[in-house]
């Protein structure tokens, strides 16, 4: 079943570095960072937090980008070219496709994070003389799970919605709401009265809190490592809701025709 | 020429006149718009306001380290006037980890974990409460900066980021810069003419200037503040305080008795200013005995 997903895995990949997606963000996000590092502030040129924060923020949102609108043409891409018949035809399932498909996405972010990590690091190298290893492999891997379960989110989308654009916008909107709200949804439950609390209560313990895997502020404020204990649990914490979507995907791809 | 061509030129005219002509009607607009204005200013125009008080507190996140409430927490770290809480900060008691003991309980804004969801993300942000030290009180510079250029009205933003650019980030230079740059949007403000006086005095050490500063400062609160019924006192003591001190270390003791005699008047504990009082007259008295 690996062999067949992994195959894939490289095309979708592979696919990554022919479009332009990836450099134009990557230029971007190195444009504005340089441009905004050049700006003087009392002629301190000590000053780099708000510096790793931008940057941090654009990777964030680059990488995001990226993921969703990756991930969200895969599956219709197949279908409107009607590759999709040829590959079905050849000895791989359904399920090993999906599985294909977000090995091939998620890898692929991935390596953008890396190639986007190595630019911060040498950023803030230069800037603050000091390179936490630890602490930024930390912040990768706990940004990967979550571009992880995004993938896998935008995938079972990608069976659910009728377009790529449509899939990709709701994608959007929902993770960056849990990014920005969903610490918080507990709090607001707590000062609402029923049945309104229980269903924010519902939504608050069933979706993926993707915030938990945003470490910035502890890298922006050159805050310890976390505690590697800690950090372990966060990869099945991912794993888990990567396995429901997933299962989903492909349940709903089992069932689902593709001439229509 | 062929015709693509004269059209292409026929285009060109027309655009180069209508360019003479709007000219002259666009430079009137924006002078009656504010020419002179920043970049945001033109672009943003009464809207940037809005964001400066959350750039503000930006900078005074970054001052926590990173440990700041949310509008969710529904509490604050702390609550005093922008221009206090500089002093206020570098007043508070730290353990050797630089963690903040000062009111431990208003500062714990998180209090227990809700759930277990709640409890496993502590780990992963910030849970203890810190401040920036030892000259890294620039990092929350650049959102100052931002924030008046957002809301060049509000004083407390160009006290807050003189008062750190002049003590720990040793900047005085700067710091009396951006304290002009206020006055220029706020024309005789005396909380900044305070906060620039401070900069001469301990910094430059310029006695003349720093007295010329104060004594202006003093006068505009009488004309800004004093008709006002909830005026600003403790600014004003503040003022004369300083005044007082510094003439007397100067040798200049009748002007300080003068300030002295006023600060008592003003201040909640007037038995510590008589001791100064007193001490003012005595040196006033050996001087006339020489």
């Amino acid at each position: 079943m690996m062999t067949n997903a992994m195959a894939l895995a490289g095309v979708v990949v592979r696919e990554m570095y022919r479009r332009k997606d990836f450099y134009v963000l990557l230029i971007l996000t190195v444009i504005i960072t340089l441009a905004m590092g050049s700006v003087n502030f009392f002629n301190d040129d000590k000053i780099v937090r708000y510096l790793k924060e931008l940057c941090l923020l654009l990777i964030w949102i680059s990488t995001l980008v990226m993921a969703i609108s990756m991930a969200a043409r895969q599956l219709p891409m197949e279908r409107e070219s009607r590759t999709i018949f040829p590959l079905l035809a050849k000895p791989i399932s359904r399920g090993e496709v999906i599985l294909g498909k977000f090995l091939g996405c998620w890898f692929a972010c991935g390596l953008a994070l890396l190639v986007f990590y190595v630019f911060f690091s040498v950023l803030t190298g230069v800037r603050e003389h000091d390179l936490p290893v630890l602490s930024y492999f930390q912040a990768i891997w706990l940004h990967w799970m979550m571009l992880g379960i995004v993938t896998a989110m935008v995938i079972l989308g990608s069976l659910i919605f009728a377009a790529p654009s449509s899939n990709a916008t709701i994608s959007f909107v929902v993770s960056a709401g849990i990014l920005l709200l969903g610490r918080h949804l507990n709090k607001v439950a707590l000062q609402m009265s029923e049945p309104s609390s229980t269903i924010l209560y519902t939504i608050y313990y069933n979706i993926p809190h993707l915030e938990i895997f945003d470490v910035r502020d502890l890298i922006v404020h050159n805050q310890p490592p976390i505690e590697w204990g800690w950090w372990a649990l966060a990869t099945p914490y991912a794993a888990v809701y990567i396995a429901i979507f997933l299962f989903a995907a492909c349940w709903i791809f089992k069932r689902k025709s593709l001439s229509a | 020429m062929k015709r693509p061509g004269l059209i292409i030129f026929a285009l060109l005219v027309i655009a180069f006149s209508l360019i003479t002509a709007i000219s002259p009607h666009q430079l009137a607009w924006a002078e009656q718009s504010g020419r002179g204005q920043s970049l945001v200013a033109r672009f943003m125009g009464d809207s940037r306001e809005m964001f400066a008080n959350q750039i503000f507190a930006k900078g005074d996140s970054y001052m926590h380290s990173g440990y700041y409430p949310t509008i969710f927490d529904g509490k604050k770290l702390h609550a005093p006037k922008a221009g206090e809480s500089a002093e206020d900060h570098s007043a508070h008691k730290h353990d050797e980890n630089g963690r903040c003991l000062a009111d431990e309980g208003e500062t714990d804004f998180l209090g227990k974990p809700l759930d277990w969801i709640d409890s496993f993300s502590r780990h992963f942000f910030i849970t203890k409460h810190t401040h920036l030290e030892n000259g890294q009180e620039r990092e929350m510079l650049p959102w100052l900066k931002l924030a008046a250029e957002m809301d060049p009205s509000q004083v407390d933003i160009y006290t807050v980021a003189a008062f750190w650019l002049r003590t720990t980030v040793g900047k005085p230079k700067e710091a009396e810069e951006f304290l002009r740059e206020g006055l220029r949007n706020n024309p005789n403000h005396p909380e900044l003419l305070l906060e620039l006086g401070k900069v001469y005095y301990e910094n430059f050490h310029d006695v003349d200037r720093a007295r010329n500063v104060w004594e202006l400062a003093k006068m505009r609160w009488y004309k800004v503040e004093g008709p006002k019924e909830d005026a600003d006192t403790l600014l004003l003591e503040q003022i004369v305080a300083r005044l007082a001190d510094m003439e007397y270390k100067a040798g200049n003791y009748q002007n300080a008795l003068v300030n002295y005699k006023l600060l008592r008047q003003l201040s909640p504990v007037p038995q510590v200013i008589d001791e100064h009082v007193r001490k003012t007259q005595e040196m006033i008295d050996a001087q006339e005995k020489k």
